[in-house]
């Protein structure tokens, strides 16, 4: 077992040890400090601490979970000076994010709607495997893609001035630059900008079940009873194949012996790490414009079932927020204000009120931070904490994080209907994939509740809202 | 003759590859990249004729161990370009490039159940096991 020592409630440090240059701190509870599979994510989180130029700590949010090189819901920062960017350390699916979009419907507004709000929604945004996007891009899209994100989406047409601003750094990362990517990543992403694609993937039709924190309800535009839209998508193929391209070529330069190969880094300032960040900004910049056309896509599925357009129907984006990202940002470490690349695998930032960082519209409460849990009990809004920026770079948790592998989850699910399970309890659930259904069943995961109320305890970040299901679309 | 089996990863894909040599593990990561897309084992599939693709490659290497998932990598981006499926080939290892002629299943794309974001680097490692090779690898799903 990994060396814990209990420091908090629900907080633990992993001592120094073997070949770490920083300590560790997760943030779990007893039970899960006892668990062998959240054992096997910590040793994941102990090589992460050994790359070089690490600085502070590494971090384990409650949803950590076992991954590949980095753990799932690991948090690194590095020095940009002396410290490596790792593309291990942000995934495969880049600027993997959640968007939640308001409405002014009520629960009781959708009663005996939800069947033909899925199917509408199912047939506009291409879900699941394969599937095309409703245009391909143009040589000349594709860059203006790469390089503005969100921006470009909005500037043709696809949403409001609103929307960017109510995106993590306004839907667009500066720097992107087109000749970073390769020609498979750009052919990979051609013709799937506005699909969801598949696993993990969702769009969730839900409301608010209960309210924590008044105040900041009404800075997010926020009441009990009201019907949300959050949805979890990244870069398709754009994001995985540039991911691929830079790990080889870090691979291939062996600077440094890691404990795992897919950790695979290159020093920031060295010429592969500038082209690897400028490509993970393009990466950031598609997933962004891929959330914006989805969201097009939403509004028009809700559009033509209500029969007025979707500003009638209050539908704004509440917030965007990124999961699997690296990005340059100021944080205190060992009592000096330095600028760090904070990557983020499976973890959000929770920057709080105050962060030059977060829209003007919730500067005075804090970013929202959208927290997905699984398809059968809830989800959360959480508003980002001061404490954050001491205890873990600005950063809270993603989500419920998974407890049982896809083996075990399809084999628990065997005889069962899972989409009867979930009607029983007054959610449906549209897929293409049953398997996927049983893949991504609800005790395939950890409890979120659970998960939020350790990021709580710890004033990384505090409830606002509590969401319920009311209809899934998986992928 | 090789093989290929399944290992519990918690958030992805984990598949164990053994054969005789280094030229059958890259014929048995078809046989799997085969089984995870679709969850069904390419003998289970009546091949038609017809409904077959050939397409040539070459990856060149530095690293041979490498070079595997570097073909994996390569099928990947065929899948999800071209929506075809790997299910059988013929790969010859040359001093520093691999050549491969894989055959793919086309027009079959309700075949795919799933999508793979890539073969990783993850624990990898080619290791000898009594007159063969073994290695684990974990697909990003």
């Amino acid at each position: 077992m990994v060396k814990l020592k209990k420091i908090g409630k629900s907080l633990y440090e992993l001592p120094r040890e073997n070949g770490m240059k920083v300590k560790g701190i997760a943030f779990i509870d007893e039970q899960m400090a006892v668990n062998s599979e959240t054992n096997e994510a910590l040793r994941q989180l102990k090589n992460v601490a050994c790359l070089p130029g690490v600085k502070g700590f590494v971090v384990a949010m409650p949803d950590i979970h076992y991954g590949y090189g980095f753990p799932i819901g690991g948090v690194a920062a590095t020095d940009v000076t002396d410290g490596v960017i790792s593309p291990g350390g942000v995934g495969y699916d880049i600027n993997c994010g959640v968007r939640a979009i308001k409405t002014n419907l009520l629960k009781k507004d959708l009663a005996n709607r939800m069947q033909e709000i899925l199917i509408e929604i199912f047939k506009t945004v291409p879900a699941g495997v394969g599937l095309k996007g409703s245009f391909v891009l143009s040589k000349k899209d594709e860059r203006k893609v790469i390089e503005n994100g969100a921006v470009w989406a909005v500037s043709s047409g696809f949403g409001d001035e609103l929307d960017i601003s109510h995106c993590e750094n306004n839907g667009r990362l500066e720097g992107a630059d087109y000749a970073d990517v390769s020609d498979r990543a750009k052919e990979r992403g051609k013709e799937q900008l506005g699909t969801l694609g598949a696993g993990n993937h969702f769009i969730e039709i839900c409301y608010v079940s209960d309210v924590f924190q008044k105040d900041a309800c009404k800075a997010y535009g926020l009441k009990k009873g009201q019907v949300l839209i959050l949805f979890h998508t990244g870069s398709r193929g754009f994001g995985y194949q540039i991911c691929d391209d830079y790990l080889k070529k870090m691979r291939n330069k062996r600077l440094f012996e890691l404990p795992d190969p897919q950790l695979s880094s290159v020093y920031i300032g060295d010429h592969l790490g500038a082209g690897y960040i400028s490509a993970m900004k393009a990466a950031a910049n598609y997933a962004w414009a891929n959330r914006q056309i989805i969201t097009h896509l939403i509004r028009e599925s809700f559009q033509s079932l209500f029969h007025t357009s979707y500003r009638n129907l209050g539908m704004n984006v509440l917030y965007d927020v990124s999961h699997n990202i690296a990005r340059f940002e100021q944080h205190l470490v060992d009592s000096k204000e330095l600028m760090v690349c904070v990557h983020r695998k499976g973890a959000t930032r929770a920057f709080p009120e105050g962060s030059p960082d977060i829209p003007q519209d919730y500067k005075n409460v804090g970013q929202p931070v959208l927290i997905p849990g699984d398809m059968g009990r809830s989800s959360y809004i959480l508003k980002g904490e001061p404490d954050s920026m001491l205890k873990s770079f600005g950063t809270t948790c993603h989500g419920a994080g998974r407890v049982l592998s896809r083996k075990k989850a399809v084999k628990m699910a065997q005889g069962r209907s899972i989409e009867t399970e979930l009607s029983k309890k007054g959610i449906l659930v549209l897929s293409k994939s049953t398997r996927t259904l049983k893949e991504e069943m609800p005790d395939a995961y950890k409890n979120v509740t659970q998960i939020v109320d350790i990021v709580e305890e710890n004033g990384l970040a505090s409830k606002v809202v509590k969401l319920k299901p009311l209809g899934v679309i998986k992928g | 003759m090789g093989s290929y089996s399944f290992f519990d990863h918690t958030a992805d894909i984990g598949v164990e590859l053994r054969a005789e040599n280094r030229a059958g593990l890259f014929y048995e990561s078809i046989r799997a990249l085969f089984f995870i897309l679709t969850g069904k084992d390419v003998n289970e599939i009546h091949l038609e004729r017809k409904s077959l693709a050939k397409r040539k490659a070459k990856i060149k290497y530095d690293n041979l161990d490498d070079a595997l998932i570097d073909f994996l990598n390569h099928l990947v981006f065929v899948v999800d370009t071209e929506h075809i499926l790997p299910c059988d080939g013929f790969i010859k290892i040359k001093r520093h490039s691999i050549r491969s002629r894989v055959t793919f299943l086309k027009d079959n794309r309700h075949l795919i159940q799933r999508e793979v974001k890539a073969a990783t680097f993850h624990n990898f490692k080619i290791e000898k096991y009594k007159n063969g090779l073994k290695t684990r690898i974990t697909f990003d799903i």
